[in-house]
């Protein structure tokens, strides 16, 4: 499993536990990886919205700027489940290694 | 600082990416770094550099697209512009073999350009700040183009006697033309980038500085390539219609662009 995909099922991992806005993605998965940057994630997510795995909207706002908020879609749910099987698989392949 | 930070990601954005997409990646970095202050040196370590960022989000096919036609536009503008040059310093007379292809760089360039801003451009609010002053450059070069043309045409004998007296003013005419040219076409790729990165309608920018240029190369040959029979009598018509032609279209190109 690619560092990519890792990132894209932490993604899609946040988003499954309910709409998340844009600038609070980057910066939480920033915080758990420092060494990418938020352009390498942002960079992601907007290919998971070009193929159809997420899509944002406009959240409603009090006063301030409107806020982007993303969302999982149909394909989005199918990609997450692909990506958590490939990462188990992964998991257990490392482990049966002896790597802890 | 993150106002340099923001203005080097919107260059970069706006030339990487198409038109739509830009907008959008824009308002999202806008949004990312208005939220928590951090200064241009923690920007380039958490995000990256402006050309990174963007970069990380482009679209080899799409950018490949738009390189290519950026290529085909800027040569018909700077051919035109940039030829007479080559062909004075290395005597490159074949040149006289491409103006005749004027109508080529002047039609292709209009066309292709007219097709890819008009599907691929963006246009907002009122018209660009600073459009008209851009449009005068090659407008008045334009005009002065026109006034040497009918000058050559019309007391041809009295124009090459005058110019047989004063040698250095003649090098100098030359000269002259050659820069009316050259600016021209500079003015036409700068209206080209503009186009790409601000509003599609500073393509009008780029269709007056082709025709410019064009113009300038035709009327430049007119007087070095000694191809006139002076004896036939109306052989200024062909070639004052041709002029004519060239002007009404690039007025018209202009015209288009501004809509």
């Amino acid at each position: 499993m690619l560092k990519k995909d890792l990132l894209e099922l932490c993604l899609l991992h946040l988003m499954v536990q309910g709409d998340q806005y844009g600038y609070e993605l980057l910066r939480r998965l920033h915080d758990v990886f420092p060494d990418v940057q938020e352009s390498a994630i942002y960079a992601i997510l907007r290919q998971l919205c070009r193929e159809g795995a997420t899509e944002r909207y406009q959240g409603e706002t009090s006063g301030g700027p409107a806020r982007k908020y993303y969302r999982l879609t149909r394909a989005g749910q199918e990609r997450y489940a692909a990506l958590l099987e490939a990462w188990r698989e992964t998991r257990d392949a490392v482990s049966a290694l002896g790597i802890e | 600082m993150r106002g340099d930070y923001f203005a080097k990601l919107s260059r970069a954005a706006r030339w990487y990416l198409p038109p739509r997409e830009a907008a959008e990646v824009l308002e999202d970095y806008r949004d990312l770094i208005e939220q928590e202050p951090r200064s241009e040196e923690e920007l380039r370590r958490d995000v990256g550099t402006p050309k990174d960022a963007v970069g990380q989000l482009v679209q080899i096919r799409t950018y490949q697209k738009w390189l290519m036609v950026f290529a085909a536009l800027a040569v018909c503008v700077l051919f035109p512009a940039v030829g007479p040059i080559l062909s004075r310093l290395f005597w490159w007379n074949e040149i006289f073999l491409f103006v005749q292809l004027d109508w080529v760089y002047l039609l292709a360039g209009w066309i292709l350009s007219f097709v890819w801003f008009q599907r691929n451009g963006r246009k907002e609010g009122a018209l660009p700040r600073g459009i008209f002053l851009a449009m005068l450059i090659p407008l008045a070069g334009m005009v002065w183009s026109g006034y040497i043309a009918l000058s050559a045409m019309y007391w041809t004998t009295e124009l090459y006697e005058f110019l047989t007296k004063n040698p250095l003013l003649g090098s100098n005419l030359h000269l002259a033309l050659l820069c009316n040219g050259f600016i021209a076409g500079l003015a036409g790729l700068f209206g080209l980038i503009l186009a790409r990165m601000r509003d599609r309608r500073w393509r009008a920018v780029y269709a007056l500085g082709l025709a410019g240029a064009v113009l300038s190369m035709s009327v430049w040959a007119l007087l070095s390539s000694m191809d006139v029979s002076f004896s036939d009598t109306g052989w200024q018509t062909p070639i004052l219609l041709r002029y004519i032609a060239i002007t009404v279209l690039g007025l018209v190109g202009t015209g288009g662009a501004l809509c």
